[in-house]
């Protein structure tokens, strides 16, 4: 009766099994890390436009909504849900951002409210 | 006996002069003239209006991880030079620890702006200081889920030194105190907010109103 590894060396066991464990991680980590990648795009940018209010196309999954814009102007960021606003920010930070995910689908919405500094603004978001 | 040369030149003299003054007034009156803005004076570094740099940094003002990841992601993301808020500078970074559990890791960056984390409220962003010289505040609202619904609106920020008392008035008629701790002040309400009353130590004060949010 022969031993599982007889005729294997017995230095190579302990390099096959820690290859074997990282590719076990690999495949257990790599496609959640895939399925929950987003791609950011811009839905809006512009300059000046006091009072203008702008959103995505369509409602989606989103990890998060921001508008880059002149640092000390204020913003509004927010995700819009049927009628119902989830993640409202208001502030003159650069950039106003809503760092959360949307939990479901939603259009992120972003609003200039006192920037005419002439400097281009940008509002971001992601879609899955 | 007259001597119209010298009265001629005596003229010219005197009108190019006037006329370099009414230029130089006409100049510094009417400003850039590609201006579309009215800022107040944005001080020449932020961290000089923000909390926390006018002492000494201890061990006590590093980054936390979550903080750090948060404050090195801005420069790199920004879509345009213009709106790059600069490299940050970690080693100067400050902890300052606020009112109702509001921990801010603030750091300042190449551009002399200050990047900021707040822990409670999850607000982040970076800032030219100029609300803070303007108002004495630099405000941040937050609400879960609308104003006036739900969860309450949280406001928060940063205030300078000569600010002891901030008020919040609400759309209810209601008015209630903001909790201040060492330059970062925190409030929630219930209602939806319409401005803030800062009070600063010469007596003075200032109100700062805050807008409604679009209604979709």
């Amino acid at each position: 009766m022969s031993e599982p590894d007889a005729g294997r060396p017995a230095g190579l066991r302990l390099p096959l099994r820690l290859a074997l464990t990282a590719a076990c991680l690999l495949l257990v980590i790599v496609p959640p890390g895939v399925a929950l990648a987003a791609t950011q795009f811009n839905y809006a940018q512009g300059t000046n436009g006091v009072g203008g209010t702008y959103q995505t196309t369509g409602e989606d999954n989103r990890s998060y909504n921001q508008v880059w814009h002149q640092a000390g102007k204020s913003w509004w960021v927010w995700y819009l849900h049927g009628s119902s606003q989830t993640c409202l920010k208001f502030n003159s930070s650069n950039p106003t951002k809503c760092p959360d995910p949307s939990a479901t689908i939603a259009y992120s919405k972003c609003s200039n409210y006192d920037d005419n500094s002439g400097v281009t603004w940008t509002c971001q978001t992601t879609r899955p | 006996m007259k001597q119209p040369f010298r009265r001629t030149s005596f003229l010219l003299a005197f009108s190019a002069a006037m006329g370099i003054l009414l230029a130089t007034g006409v100049v510094a009156f009417a400003g850039p003239t590609n201006s579309t803005d009215s800022r107040a004076a944005v001080p020449t570094r932020a961290s000089d209006v923000f909390p926390g740099f006018d002492r000494a940094r201890t061990a006590g003002d590093a980054l936390s991880t979550d903080a750090e990841a948060v404050l090195t992601s801005f420069s790199p993301s920004a879509p345009r030079p213009a709106l790059d808020p600069g490299q940050i500078e970690r080693t100067e970074s400050r902890r300052v620890d606020g009112p109702s559990g509001q921990v801010a890791y603030l750091v300042p960056t190449v551009k002399e702006q200050v990047c900021f984390v707040l822990t409670a409220s999850n607000d982040s962003g970076c800032s030219d200081g100029s609300r803070l010289a303007t108002d004495g505040v630099e405000l941040l609202l937050s609400d879960a889920d609308g104003l006036g619904v739900g969860e309450p609106t949280v406001l928060t920020g940063f205030t300078v030194p000569g600010v002891v008392s901030i008020q919040v008035s609400t759309a209810d008629g209601r008015l209630s105190d903001a909790a201040i701790a060492r330059g970062v002040f925190y409030a929630t309400v219930t209602s939806a907010p319409t401005g803030l009353d800062v009070k600063f130590a010469d007596g003075t004060d200032r109100g700062i109103v805050i807008p409604s949010p679009p209604k979709t």
